[in-house]
């Protein structure tokens, strides 16, 4: 086992509990701003989904994806485009992970990624960071929408 | 949003202080300058205030990290009385847990200066690794609740 199982099973961890909570909304819920925040949940999630490929894809890759890496249009992070519904929006989610799978395997987490100063460990830690702190918004959010509070 | 902690990371256990420090810092921010009316209030539909998920946060960081440390665990685990740090009891202001939170993040910086052997594995089944990738996202975590706390109190957007 190498040294970023572990952590790359604690981002899995994070990023499950984050899109349970799209469980059991309908999309008008999914996507309200109940709180004095703009996010919704949608919005979340799909950003999530983004800064996990791009941070992947290109800070670890080394790939270039045209308007992806490097984003060209942030806003369309925040929104749910046409015929982008919640299936879709798990669907997504999970191509980027599949994606971003193939890139982490058998990667050395001491090695410098393409973003300076930062190595491979370094990001992934990143993105433990930021889609915990983003599920935790995602927690008050969920609980003013209707009330259920994950309490893991 | 988070930012990741651009300075150089010679190494794993760095690595981990820098991060631990970077949320321990975003929940301070989230506090200070906060009234201890505005501290206390609950604006969210969420139990927590900022005084008392700063507190909760505090405790957490300081219990974990006397573990990786291998220090005396006597009242911090199991918790001596477990509704504390969910509670504003007298005596309580954001200057109090301001003052707690530094305290705290001093003793990780001590502790994370090390030595410190990321794979030994400690009298709970755990090894520091484990226990600092949990840490991490539990503040993290916390910070999160704190975004839309403030956010909600003042007005208050990022860090």
């Amino acid at each position: 086992m190498d040294q970023l199982t572990d952590l790359r099973a604690f981002l899995r961890n994070q990023r499950d509990g984050l899109v349970a909570l799209l469980d059991d909304l309908t999309f008008e819920q999914a996507t309200s701003a109940p709180t004095a925040s703009d996010l919704s949940l949608f919005a979340i999630v799909k950003h999530c989904a983004f800064v996990e490929r791009r941070w992947v894809r290109g800070a670890i890759g080394g790939q270039r994806i045209p308007g992806i890496v490097p984003p060209e249009n942030r806003d369309q992070e925040f929104r749910a485009d046409p015929g982008e519904d919640l299936d879709w929006l798990r669907r997504f989610y999970a191509q980027v992970v599949g994606d971003n799978d193939v890139v982490l395997d058998g990667i050395d987490p001491d090695a410098a990624s393409t973003r300076q100063g930062m190595t491979n460990r370094a990001v992934l830690l990143h993105l433990l960071e930021e889609v915990s702190q983003h599920r935790g918004q995602a927690d008050i959010i969920r609980e003013a929408i209707d009330g259920r509070k994950d309490s893991e | 949003m988070p930012q990741a902690p651009f300075e150089a990371q010679p190494d794993e256990l760095t690595a981990h202080r820098l991060f631990v420090r970077v949320q321990h810092d975003t929940i301070r921010q989230k506090l200070q300058g906060l009234t201890d009316e505005q501290a206390t209030s609950r604006p969210t539909a969420s139990d927590f205030c900022m005084l008392t998920l700063a507190k909760h946060a505090a405790f957490c960081e300081r219990r974990w990290l006397r573990q990786v440390g291998r220090l005396d665990m006597t009242g911090y685990w199991p918790p001596r009385d477990p509704g504390e740090e969910g509670r504003v009891d007298p005596g309580d202001t954001v200057e109090s847990i301001l003052a707690l939170l530094d305290e705290v993040g001093a003793a990780t910086e001590e502790i994370l200066s090390g030595p410190v052997d990321l794979d030994a594995i400690d009298d709970i089944g755990l090894n520091a690794r484990w226990i600092l990738f949990h840490v991490i996202e539990e503040l993290a975590r916390h910070a999160g609740h704190a975004d839309l706390l403030r956010e909600s109190i003042d007005g208050t957007v990022g860090v």
